[in-house]
This record gives C-alpha cells, structure tokens and sequence, in this order.
C-alpha cells in the first residue's frame, strides 16, 4: 500500500461510508471503525518507509518520519474514538453526514502530513478543518462551529498568505525547495515564519488563539471531542514543526537582537507559549465541565509543545513530539471516559454527578491513567516529556519560561483531580444508581489507549529512538538512549527504574495492608458528619465550585472572549453603517455619490 | 454555420410575435430559448459584419474565447431559469425574449454604441421583469440610477468618438494604443456608467431594493445573469479596449477593493438570505473588477464563471424557500434542510465553493486568484482579498449552521426533536441546483478544462504569455 | 536498567526504611521539644512509632476499593521516591537520582492520597484535598525555580550531583541565601507546618484529607507521611547543606532542619488558603525570580 492508496482510499471510503449509512446506520459506522485500523494496519506494517506511491495530478505525497509519526498518533486516536460511533449513531442529528465527515477528516489530516507541495498540503488542512467544523453543530452548540471555523480560517489564511509569499520569491510551491531557499531571502522569511507561526497558534488552541478550544472540544459531540483534542489539534504542532524545524528559522534569525541566548522572535513566542499555559491551567481550574476542562487542558498542553517546539535542539523537539504523542494518547481518553460517563448519565457537568467509580470502576481507572499522563506524573508517557522539556528549560536557564511551566504543570495536578474527585469520587446520586459500566466496545478502546501512554511511560525508548531519527530527518541532534535511560543534558533517568521503584514501593505498601486486619466495608454516606444527619447524597458531596479559595482569586480577570466579540461588533456595526450609508430609497444620493466619486478620481488625476 | 445574429433577432422575432400569437406565448418563449441554447454550440469564433459595411464603418458581432464561454453559460442558464419558473413567467414571456436578446447582444457586440443599445434593451427588460416582485418604488429607482448610468456611459463614448472618429472596439482599442492623449474624464464617464450595472460601492443605491425580494426568478436572472454579463461587459471594455494606466488603475482599484471589503462587511451583519447573497454579490463584483484593472483577465473570468453558477443556484433556493416560508429571516431558517437533503446538499455545495473550500470549484478560483496577484508583486490586495475572504468565511458558515441545525445553544443532541417541517420546494429547483452543485464539485476535483478555457479568455483581452496557473493535472503551467 | 541490581535495590529499601525511621525518630524528639517550649513535659521520643503501630494494629472501616488503593498508591509512591534519595555516600542509583523524579513521583503518592481520601465519600476530606493541593500551586513553583536556576548552573539535575558540587564549592545556604530562604519557606509549606498548615489543621478542625481514617489505612498514611517529610528535608539537606560526608553529620543536619521548621511553626498563627497563595506569589516567588536571575545572568554564588 501507498500513501497515495491510503489517502485517496480514504477520501472514497468517506463516501462509500455516507452511502452505506444511509443504508444501514450500525453499518457505516462500523465502517468508521475499519477505515483508520486497515490504515493503521499498512502504516505499522510498511513501517516509516512506505512508498509514497505516483502522484495523481497534483496529488503527490513523500514518505517522510516526520509524516509517519503525526499519521500514527493521528489513526491510533481516530481508530480508537471510532469504537465509540455505534453508540452515538442514535443520538446524532445527522449520523450519515457524521460517519462520512469523520472518514473525510481523517483524509485530511494523513494527506496534510504527507503533502510535498503547500497548495496540497493546504488543500488537505482545509478538508481537515471543514469536515470537522461540520461535525461539530452536532452537539451542543451552533455558534462554537462558527467561531471554530472562523478562527481556523483566519490562520489558514495566514499560512495560505505566507505560502504565496514564498511562491512570490522563489516560483514554487515544493514544501522542500521553499523552505529550503528562505534563508536567502530574510525580510519574507521572516513574514512567512510570522505567519505560518500564527496558523500554528491558531490550529493548536494557543493564546490568544485559544477560545475556539474550549468552545469546540466542549460543545462538539462527545464521539468528537477525542478527536479534535488528540488529533486536529496536532496540525498546529506540525506547522510549528515544519515552522521552525523544516524552515531554517535559527538560521534566518541568527542576526536579530537575541534574549538569553535565543532569538528575539522565538524568546517571544516562547513567552506567548509560557501565557497559554498559565491561562489554560487556570481557566481550566475553574471550569465544571469536564469537557471544558479537558479543553482548556489542551491549551496549557499545547504551550509545552510550542516551548519544545521552538527550542528545536535535541532534548526540547524530541520533548515536544514526546508530549505530541503522549497528550494525543492520554487527552482520547479522558475526553472517552467521559463520554463514557456522559453516555451513561446524559451530562458531563461535574456537579451534576459524583461517585460514578462505584457504578464505572474501569472508565474511572481509564480516567485515572489518562490524567496521571496528563499531569506529567510517572510512570505514564506524559512523564517522560515533561522531563525532557525539564531539562531543555533548564539548560537554556529560561528561569521565566520554567516559571510558567512549572506553575502550568502544578496547576494540571488540580484541574485534572477536579472531575476526578467531585465526577468519579465522593456520593453516587441516586437518580445514578441504574448506572451500568460502559458497554463493552467502548471499554476496549479506552483500556487501549491507557495501555499505550502506560507503555511508553514505562518503555519509551523504542519511541524515542525513532523519535530520535526524525529529529536527524530534520537536522537536529537525535535523542539519545541507552538501554532503558534517557540521556538528558543535566542527567538521566531511567522510567523503567522509576516504574520498577513503583512497582516495589506499591508491593511492600500492598503486603502492609494485606498482613493488617481486614477492614470493616461501610457505605459512603456511613461518615463522620460532625452530628449532623445527613441522609441526602446529593447535598452530602462536594463539587460545586470545586477550588473556590483560588477561583476568587482571580474572579476578575479580563475575558479575552470580550476582545473578539467586540471585534465581530465592529465588523457588524461597519456594515450596518455602509448599508446606512449607500443604500437609501432616494434615487438623489447615489446620484450624488456618483457625482462626487467622479469629481473626486479626477481631482486625483490633476493633483497627482 | 450558423450566425450569432440569430441569438439577438430570433429572440427579438419572438418577442413581437409573442405579442401577437398571446395564447401560445410561452411556447414561444421556451422556443426561442431552447433554439439560442441549442445553437451557442455551433457558433464559430470569429468576427461577424452585419449589415455589408466592413468594420469600423458597420456593426459587427465578435465571438471570441472571451465571450463563447459566457454565452454558452448564460444562454443555458436562462433557459433553465425559465423552465425552473415555467408557472411564473406566463405574463412575462415578452419581456423575456427581449432580455435574451438583451443579454445576447451584450456578449456579442464589438461596438460601444451597439452596447448602450443593449444596456438599454437589457435594462428596459430588467425594469419590467423587476415589477413581477411589487417593489414599484424600489423599481422606479433602479430606473432613475439606471437610466442615469446609460447617459454617463453615453456621454463617456461620445466624447471617445470625437476623439478618435470610431466607435468598433477592436479598432479603438488600436488607436488608443498608439495615441498619446488620455481621455480621461470620457474614462471615468464609461466607468461610472458600468459601475452601476456592476454594482460597485457606491454606484449600486439600487441594488438592495431590487434583490433583497427578489423572487426565484428575478434573483437568479438579476443576480446572477445580469450581474455576471455586466462583468463580462466591463472586462471586455476596460480589459480589452480602453487602456487605463497609472494613478487611474490605482483610484479605480480602490474603488474596487472598498468595494469588495464593504459588501463583505455588509454580507457579514446582514440577517436576511437574499440581502446576504446581494452584499456578496456586490463583493465579488468588486473581486472581478478589481482583477480586471489589474490586468488579471483569465482569474477575473474565473471569478464570474464562479459566480454566476453559485449565485444562480443561491438566489433560485433562496427565492424559493422565501416563497415557501414567506420570509427570509436567517434566524427563522433553523434546520430547514433537515427534510430537503438533496436541496441542502447542493446549497451547501454552492455555498462552500463561493468562500473557496477544497473539494470544490471555488478552490481553485481562490488560488488562482492568488497566483495572479502574487505574480504581479501586489502585496496588500491578497492580503485585503484573503480578509474578505474570512468574514465571508463566517457568515457563510454561520448560515449554513443555522439551516442544517436545529437546537438551541447548549442543547444536548439527544434530546433535540426533528423538525417534521418540510421544505416544499419543486423537483426541478432541486434537479438543476443539484446538477449545478455537481458540476461545482467536479470541477473543483478536476478544474482544467475550465481554467484552460479562461486562460484563453483572458488571453483575448490583452496577450501574457507568462501567465501561471494551478491546474490539478500538472499544477503550474 | 544500567542501574538495576539485588544490591541497589537493597541498598534503596534501606534508605526507605532508614528514612522511615530517621523522621519517626526526629519527630519524637521534636514533640518532646515541643512539649519543653509549651513547659509541658512531652511525650516520649517514641512516641510516634506508638501511634503508628497502634493505628496499624486497629480494625478499621474502608468505603470501597479506591480508598484502599489509594492508600497503597500513596505509600508505594512515597516509598519510591524515598528510594532515589541520596542519604550522604549512600547511594541507590547513582545518576538516576534526578530532582524532577523527585518532584513527579512524589505526585504519585499525593495522588493516591487525595483519591482515597475523595474517594472516602466525605465531602470533609474532599474539602481537604482541595485545600492541599491548592497549598501545593503556591509553594512547588517558587521552589522549582530555585533549582532550576541552579540546575541551570550546575549543569547537573541529580541530587548526588549537586551535592558532590557543594563539596568542592562550599555550601549553597552560603552562596546563595536567598535561594535557600525560598527553599526554606516553601519546605515549610511542603510539611504542611504553620502558617502553611491549613489543609491538615490538626488541632482545630477536625475536617481535612485524614477525617475518615482509622486503623491500618490512618497507620499507612503516618508512615506515607513521615517517609514523605524525610524527602522533603532530605531534598533541602542534600541541596543546600551539602548532604553530608557522613550518615551522622546528614542525620544532625537533618534534624537542625526538621526542628528549625517546627520551631517556627509553633510560633506562628496560620494563613487561610487563599492567603497562603497569594503569599507564595508575592514574596517566595520574586525572591526565587532575583536568585535566579542573580545566578543565569549575573553567575554570582555558583562559581
């Protein structure tokens, strides 16, 4: 099989798929399922070198590690979420329109990552971009489609302007060849790393960017928020990738002003990265819904990609597509688990339920392991990227930069133990009591996922080591492994000997307690209650407004959200006083406006 | 062969029999329309004398690349607008036949004068077709600003004749060449005469009168046919003939690029169907006229060819759901293609392919676009273009939201009822916007018939050899 | 697993258990000292070996699986943290002992922590665990940047490495005070000793993290804390006292420490949470920021 194949294949299957649900939802849906696993299934098999297959017209891809990276991660999720489309076929609007958009995305985003030529590239980001926009009106919200789109739009155009910058200077549009020929040309080098570095922000949800986030990943149905948060967000970081990697960017910036060592204008878009952390971390703190919070979640996430990104030497970028993979992994399943809950219970508002572990101990466990990735604790895979970014902050002394990741990483403790505690912990509502475990087939992909970001916290090396030879691909230093170690630049360290350690310390905890008497089993509401009588389990549980003391402290800060509605006021406002304007019933005023326009383009003839 | 004449005085032969033979009048109508479709395919590019006088002396008819593809589209298109409204047009059959031949001869024409003839044919035609909507007073003033127009557009050739002696396009356009003296103000007369018909801010006071009721028929005829000739007209004057230079491309262009970004802006707060697809129309006015000034012929007439088709089938789906429904208020229009898939799809398709969506035609519309401008080192008209192309991103799909969705912001998806609502709309208003979606799709998957075509276009206005194109077979030429 | 070996292994339980008993011990004896400050007489040294074997001994309730996982969690992660520590020329796994395990496996055991005691269906104890991990934003931050700072500087980020450091160069306390302070301040907070006691209150509340404990769960969680206090003072000891050449001078230096803390928790009042943040970002972090700046850009106390 060929890239060309699977891509093209894909893009047909997206129709046979509409056709077929038509036919038979359960059918079509089933499809969504086989379609990314076959892909899946040729890009394991070929492995990294798979032929690139002969172009059609334009159409034409090369195999790059790069390419094979973002597409695996990107089918792993697809594949995954897809288990989780029979279900929902019931529940959604339109269900053909969605198995056919969500085959038809997934062309996208594998035809964008092979692409050889921008305009193809482009035309695959945009087919990404607006099946996904449709898919999301299916859920909850209208206008998060509207402001997706828009946002996504503005940063297409901006990397669009860009490629056609560089088509202007250098008569082509082959992604190698361009880039490659930029450091000739500084002034448009600079332009197009500007722009093609917002398109960046904007597809990957980072400050100020970031507001279609939480719009679009909270509202979209709960099938496609896995897939907007682990997959399409992660075209941004490939831009980024190809930005600052593929593009000699240090080279063309080697004579700027330079702040610590680095850059002016990546110092700046390090900061911008280190704010999306610290906005994502706190307003995801204070978010009830999960969905929400998992959102706000990824525009934190996303300025650790960003900061590794921009680094670009060997710790750093193999930290970022260390993140890149790990958060892809883990941000799935905690978005699954709670669309597991949501399937069970209709809600995904925090304070609308609680104890769901007594009635869902696997999608808790699922949830559990996810958001320990997340939190960059170990032995997950979130862990190892963490510390390679650790390492790269450090040795560059970026001490500001590390302030906001450590503040960002700390935060994640929080907002990640919020639906923890006040959705899966503490009182079962009794209107929950029929609650059941999610059904089987969506138990599976979940337990899959968290078995991968448990692997590759345990044994990333096989990961790293390839991550390494991508980093070659793009000219940095590779990564370096020895057996199980990572090597950092200020230390190493070995997450199976971390993972062992655990293992011991769990052990011995786990013959303590197995030794001890056996404890006496109570119910939950059988607590201490300082003499109260409280029999209601619905006032008996603490979720509501879950960090108040550090909510208050910050209750006031400026909405960024206000900046962009007051910008769609003005664009509105502008109209209506054009139409105000021109459009009057009196025949006399456009005469008059045709009278003047005349006199006044012939008085710019005589004076100039 | 056959002779182009035939388009404008078989028509205008009907029409006066029309009046007479008043029973079958629509017979006549579909005809003579039915013939004028059919024979746009056997015409031959060439210049036609009429009358026995040789060019300048006599009038002549030009079918050249330029025009054969607009008059292939247009003739076609009106039919099938006519056979669309079949029940509608009975008190209008006359008329009818006379904007054809209107039409006709505005493609056709190799002469100035000729063409204020036809202005004034089409535009009388348009005035009376326009009554069929009831705005009378809306009417009387799209007659004042037309008529107006006619005589700015007069007065602009006649100072053009006495300087030159001629009024045969090709021959001006080489005595303009050679000659040292600009006629400046007979320019801008020609301009603003045109720019009426174009619609360009701030000479179109008429338009939002006319369009925004415009039913089924008189959207898609005014809208887009109209619309698209009149473009066609002023690329063949300002792009073929009159030679404008310097600060006047520039303040022109200005005028376009207001243009562009003020529909677009008015598009973008407009909360009624038909006033959303006006400003948009408007802006891609501006769009094509722009492209004219700047020399960009073949991407101008990529940008009508889009625009006729997708204006056609949005105008023709929204005049009829405003028939339905009685309004067209956006915000009333909640999951009103739930039960009319096949009309939503095709609207849909329309509608991505004018904001430039892979997949479709509008695609390669907007990279041409692009390519043209970039290879002329304009920096801020891309820039301005791809603004436009942003907030019209927006309210497009801000609207095609609104129809396939219902649901109030927040609701869950499971618990939003189905509207049992349907849309009751003719099959053959589905058929033709399906055939024209299709059409859009498949040309935006395999564009290089159309792009080739309008490079020859383009060519016929004034001869670049170094013109690039994106094609999918072979991207760049 | 360079690393990995029967002996190092032994050699890490060691170091858990020498840790366990080390902070058990010193806790004893401050409460003695405690107890002479308040002119009361104290309790015995050992007296917190008592408690936890009584706790241990007892038949205690379990809401549920998490409770007791959790319990396992957070002991096993403790465990394993303490296991990295480097305890003077003691040394498990040399090279591995990185300062960001310490920081993230520690994580674990809070985690686990938390999830128990959330999971004991208290809202009490949910209240609790917000607190603590609020406290948790506020000191880790100013703390992380001091040592990345002197990572920065060092070029090493393994605890044995700083420490090997400090032999040649001389203390960090020393150079740096105001790194230390910041250190200090946020080990204070990390102990959960006053003013910083909020989410624990002992003595006043009887709501937190612990409400729903007893018995071999609540005897866990004592030994899950005092391992967890002997990574924290241990950190601080080995980071800028310079650890110790021997396991006596570390001991002595661990215990000044240990008892510094106490001595000024016990004369303290107690901030509520949200003025423990803010406190943390007003005056820990500015110090932390202008030690390491003074450290990156001026290169002053570390060479």
């Amino acid at each position: 099989m060929t890239i060309t194949m699977i891509v093209v294949g894909l893009m047909a299957l997206s129709l046979v798929t509409y056709v077929v649900s038509k036919m038979s939802k359960g059918l079509g849906s089933v499809l969504t399922i086989l379609g990314p696993l076959v892909a899946l299934l040729f890009f394991l098999l070929e492995g990294s070198g798979i032929a690139s297959g002969s172009s059609i017209g334009i159409l034409q891809f090369g195999a790059t590690k790069l390419g094979w990276f973002f597409s695996v991660t990107m089918l792993i999720v697809y594949g995954c979420v897809a288990f989780f489309n029979p279900y929902w076929m019931k529940k959604l609007v339109h269900p053909s329109a969605y198995n056919m958009l969500y085959i038809l995305s997934l062309a996208g985003t594998i035809g964008m990552f092979f692409a050889v030529d921008f305009i193809v590239l482009f035309i695959f980001l945009e087919i990404a971009v607006f099946a996904s926009m449709f898919i999301i009106p299916f859920g909850k919200s209208r206008n998060a489609a509207v402001v997706y789109f828009a946002m996504s739009t503005f940063g297409s155009f901006a990397f669009l302007y860009a490629i056609f910058m560089m088509y202007g200077k250098f008569g082509s549009f082959d992604i190698s060849f361009v880039l490659g020929q930029l450091a000739t040309e500084p002034t448009t080098a600079i332009w197009v790393i500007i722009l093609m570095g917002i398109a960046a922000f904007v597809k990957l949800g980072i400050f100020p960017f970031h507001i279609w986030l939480p719009m679009a990943h909270g509202n979209a149905p709960d099938t496609f928020s896995p897939i907007l948060s682990g997959g399409l967000v992660k075209i941004g970081a490939f831009i980024a990738i190809m930005v600052v990697a593929i593009a000699p960017t240090y080279e063309v910036l080697k004579n700027s002003y330079e702040v610590m060592g680095l850059p002016i204008l990546i110092y700046i878009v390090l900061i911008i990265a280190a704010i999306s952390m610290v906005v994502g971390t706190l307003m995801a703190i204070k978010q009830d819904d999960a969905k929400k919070l998992i959102a706000y979640s990824s525009v934190a996430n996303a300025g650790y990609i960003i900061v590794g990104i921009a680094l670009n030497d060997q710790l750093s970028l193999s930290g970022a597509m260390m993140h890149i993979f790990a958060h892809a992994i883990a941000s799935a399943a905690a978005f699954l688990s709670i669309g597991a809950v949501s399937y069970r219970t209709g809600t995904t508002k925090i304070s609308e339920l609680g104890g769901m572990i007594q009635k869902m101990p696997i999608t808790y466990t699922v949830y559990l392991i996810s958001i320990i990735s997340m939190a960059g604790i170990p032995p997950m895979a979130g862990f190892i990227s963490k510390w390679l970014l650790f390492q790269s902050l450090a040795s560059h002394g970026l001490m500001f930069i590390g302030a906001a990741a450590f503040f960002g990483s700390v935060g994640s403790f929080l907002y990640v133990f919020r639906p923890l505690s006040g959705l899966f912990l503490g009182q079962l509502k009794p209107q929950h009591n029929h609650v059941k475990e999610a059904p089987i087939f969506m138990v599976v992909p979940m337990v899959i996922l968290s078995g991968i970001s448990l692997f590759f916290g345990v044994l990333p090396n096989g990961l790293l080591n390839f991550i390494g030879k991508i980093q070659v691909e793009l000219g940095v230093e590779g990564i370096t492994t020895v057996d199980t170690a990572i090597m950092g630049n200020n230390g190493l360290l070995d997450p199976t000997l971390v993972f062992i350690n655990f293992g011991l310390g769990f052990v011995k905890a786990f013959i303590i307690f197995m030794s001890l008497s056996k404890s006496r089993k109570v119910g939950l509401m059988d607590t201490y209650t300082a003499a109260e009588f409280v029999y209601d389990p619905n006032v008996y549980h603490y979720a509501k407004s879950y960090y108040a003391p550090i909510e208050r402290l910050y209750e006031k800060h400026p909405d960024i959200v206000a900046l962009y509605k007051g910008l769609v006021q003005r664009v509105v406002d502008l109209g209506r006083l054009l139409q105000f304007i021109f459009f009057k019933t009196k025949p006399g005023t456009t005469a008059l406006f045709i009278v003047l326009t005349i006199i006044l383009v012939l008085w710019g003839e005589k004076i100039w | 062969m056959s002779q182009p004449i035939l388009l404008i005085a078989i028509p205008l032969g009907l029409a006066f029999l029309s009046i007479i033979l008043k029973k079958i009048k629509v017979p006549l109508l579909v005809l003579g329309l039915l013939f004028s479709s059919m024979l746009v395919f056997f015409i031959e590019k060439k210049s036609y004398i009429i009358g026995g006088f040789k060019p300048p002396f006599g009038i002549n008819l030009v079918v050249d690349d330029y025009n054969l593809y607009f008059i292939i589209i247009v003739n076609v298109l009106f039919l099938v607008l006519v056979l669309a409204n079949l029940s509608a047009v009975k008190p209008m059959a006359t008329v009818l036949l006379v904007a054809s031949a209107g039409l006709n001869g505005l493609l056709l024409t190799g002469d100035l004068f000729n063409l204020f003839v036809f202005i004034e044919i089409a535009s009388i035609a348009a005035f009376i077709l326009l009554t069929m909507d009831k705005q009378f007073l809306k009417v009387f003033h799209y007659i004042i600003i037309g008529t107006l127009a006619s005589s700015l557009y007069l007065l602009g050739i006649v100072i053009l004749y006495a300087q030159y002696g001629t009024l045969n396009m090709a021959d001006m356009s080489g005595l303009i060449d050679g000659g040292s003296i600009t006629p400046t103000i007979a320019y801008l007369l020609i301009f603003a005469g045109l720019a009426v018909e174009v619609k360009l801010l701030p000479f179109n006071g008429w338009v939002k009168g006319v369009l925004e009721t415009a039913s089924a028929f008189t959207g898609p005829l005014i809208g887009s046919l109209y619309a698209g000739v009149m473009l066609v007209v002023f690329g063949r004057v300002f792009g073929g003939v009159l030679n404008l230079s310097g600060t006047m491309v520039t303040s022109l262009t200005i005028i376009g690029v207001i243009t562009l970004l003020a529909g677009e802006f008015m598009a973008f707060q407009s909360k009624h169907l038909r006033q959303v697809w006006l400003n948009s129309s408007i802006a891609q006015s501006g769009l094509a006229v722009i492209l004219f000034l700047q020399g960009l012929h073949h991407v101008a007439v990529l940008v009508i060819v889009a625009n006729i088709i997708s204006k056609f089938v949005l105008y023709l789906v929204s005049g009829k759901i405003a028939a339905v429904i009685g309004h067209d208020k956006i915000a009333d229009l909640k999951g009103i293609f739930m039960n009319k898939k096949a009309l939503g799809i095709a609207f849909t398709i329309t509608s991505l392919s004018l904001i430039g969506l892979p997949l479709f035609f509008g695609f390669f519309v907007k990279i041409n676009i692009l390519i043209a401008l970039f290879q002329s080192s304009n920096m801020w008209i891309p820039a301005l273009v791809l603004i436009a192309a942003l907030i019209e991103s927006a309210y497009v799909i801000r609207l095609l939201v609104t129809m396939w969705q219902v649901g109030e912001e927040g609701e869950k998806p499971e618990t939003i009822e189905k509207p049992t609502f349907s849309l009751k709309v003719g099959f053959v208003t589905c058929a033709i916007s399906i055939i024209l979606g299709l059409m859009l799709l498949v040309s935006g998957v395999y564009p290089d018939l159309v792009i080739n075509q309008s490079v020859k276009a383009g060519n016929v206005l004034s001869v670049n050899d170094e013109i690039q194109v994106f094609t999918m077979e072979g991207g760049l030429e | 697993m360079v690393a990995l070996s029967i002996i190092n292994v032994l050699i890490a339980m060691g170091v858990a258990l020498f840790g366990f008993t080390l902070q058990t011990s010193v806790a004893g004896v401050n409460r003695k000292i405690i107890g002479r400050m308040q002119k009361r007489y104290g309790p015995k040294w050992y007296q917190e070996f008592r408690d936890i074997f009584k706790a241990l001994s007892k038949r205690g309730i379990t809401h549920g699986w998490v409770f007791d996982f959790g319990v396992m969690m957070a002991l096993g992660g403790i465990l394993a943290t303490a296991m990295f520590m480097p305890v003077a020329n003691i040394i498990a796994f040399e090279g591995y002992d990185n300062f960001f395990i310490f920081v993230y496996l520690f994580a674990v055991g809070m985690l686990g922590m938390a999830m128990s005691a959330s999971g004991s269906g208290n809202p009490l104890a949910s209240i609790g665990v917000m607190r603590a991990l609020s406290q948790m934003v506020g000191y880790e931050v100013p703390f992380m940047v001091v040592i990345l700072a002197l990572v920065s500087a060092y070029n090493t980020s393994s605890i044995s490495g700083l420490v090997a450091i400090q032999q040649d160069l001389g203390w960090n306390i020393i150079r740096l005070p105001i790194g230390a302070l910041v250190a200090f301040i946020c080990l204070q907070g990390m102990l959960g000793k006053k003013p910083f006691d909020t989410f624990i209150a002992p003595a006043e509340i009887a709501s937190g993290p612990m409400v729903e404990y007893g018995g071999k769960q609540l005897g866990m969680l004592f030994i899950m804390h005092e391992v967890s206090v002997f990574v924290e003072v241990s950190l601080f000891v080995n980071i800028f006292l310079g650890g110790g050449n021997n396991v006596i001078e570390f001991i002595a230096k661990y215990f000044v420490v240990y008892t510094l803390a106490n001595l000024i928790a016990n004369t303290l009042g107690r901030f509520k949470i949200d003025q423990v943040i803010t406190f943390y970002y007003k005056v820990p972090i500015m110090l932390a920021l202008l030690q390491a700046g003074l450290i990156i850009f001026l290169g002053w106390g570390v060479n």
